[in-house]
């Protein structure tokens, strides 16, 4: 069974596809089985993969009018689920299904056995598209800035995540809270910082790995690489990697 | 308030006034006190980001000491240098008087 991890912010630009793109290629790196999924209409993370452009995705997946076999795309290393920018009008039509917030999970249980990780790309809502991350998820990442706005996110997203857990998915947990375009020597970055790792529900879930601000991050989505083909030795890249290396010490795996 | 004059349990309380989850959790401890400069001898009261402290405890191995005598080394070290650079910013200070 795959670990399914949604990655989620209601925030936008918080990383969260850059995350998923780049973590995804690290724990690839380490030999692990990954798919990523884009549940994002934008579909920024679907166009890093030039072979996943395609008429379908995961949307038409969602509403049953295709299969998995239909739309999803593979390379050397790494598997997709597509988004096409027709997705916000299938999550239109999810709404009136009974179930709704079941279809993904339904159709990740097909194929949960032939990967390690699936990591879902969540857009920057909380509508139905997300809730649906978080039933079909163990559990669920938070990238953010240290900052005012990420920091109001995150508490939106624990309340519904407490709800989704009670009425959905009683075995979603939070995985961690991933710091990303850090500063840690401002006194805001240390407020926030202090406020979480200070609190129960957080202490824990700060993930020790913080992605450092970094160029070559922005630029390597514009030349459609994850940032180990496009600057292997940038602090982006050793920042996903010891990511990589993190999680899959916090979810037993070498 | 004066933007420089706000102190990080400022911060820390503005921020938890925005949040609903994270603020009525009763779990949460009591926010850190902010430290005062230290005046005299430091023991480990510095706090250390955690990026180095990984570094110091990878490191101190390989030295054969602990990682306490290591960070109290560097920060000895690095007292010495300021405080050759005081002496040396008085010297001048009494040389153009």
């Amino acid at each position: 069974m795959a670990n399914i991890i949604s990655i989620i912010n209601n925030k936008g630009g918080t990383g969260k596809t850059t995350t998923v793109l780049n973590l995804g290629a690290a724990l690839a790196k380490k030999k692990k089985r990954v798919l990523l999924v884009d549940l994002d209409s934008q579909g920024n993370l679907t166009s890093t993969f030039d072979s996943a452009v395609s008429e379908q995705g995961i949307g038409e997946l969602l509403v049953g009018s295709c299969t998995i076999n239909d739309i999803i795309k593979s390379n050397s290393y790494i598997s997709i689920l597509p988004s096409t920018e027709k997705l916000l009008d299938f999550e239109f039509q999810l709404n009136n299904e009974p179930g709704r917030e079941y279809m993904l999970k339904e159709q990740l249980e097909k194929i949960s056995d032939d990967f390690d990780f699936i990591l879902i790309d969540c857009p920057p809502s909380l509508g139905t598209l997300s809730v649906n991350s978080l039933v079909a998820a163990n559990s669920f990442i938070v990238p953010m800035q240290a900052e005012n706005f990420a920091f109001i996110g995150l508490d939106r997203i624990m309340l519904i995540t407490e709800k989704v857990k009670k009425r959905m998915n009683p075995n979603l947990e939070l995985g961690g809270i991933l710091f990303v375009k850090l500063t840690p020597r401002t006194k805001f970055s240390q407020a926030v910082i202090s406020n979480l790792s200070n609190n129960n529900n957080f202490e824990d879930k700060l993930f020790n790995t913080y992605i450092r601000q970094d160029i070559a991050l922005m630029e390597s989505g514009a030349f459609k690489q994850n940032i180990f083909e496009y600057s292997p030795r940038s602090r982006g890249s050793q920042d996903y990697m010891d990511l990589a290396k993190e999680i899959l010490k916090r979810y037993g795996q070498k | 308030m004066a933007k420089s004059k706000l102190s990080i349990n400022d911060i820390q309380k503005a921020l938890l006034a925005n949040t609903k989850y994270i603020k009525e959790s009763d779990r949460i401890k009591k926010p850190i006190e902010e430290k005062e400069e230290p005046k005299a001898i430091v023991n480990n009261q510095v706090n250390i980001d955690q990026i180095t402290l990984k570094k110091f405890k990878i490191l101190a191995p390989f030295l054969g000491e602990s990682v306490d005598d290591l960070v109290n080394k560097a920060l000895n070290h690095f007292l010495r240098l300021k405080s050759l650079q005081l002496d040396q910013a008085i010297q001048k200070l009494t040389e153009e008087d």
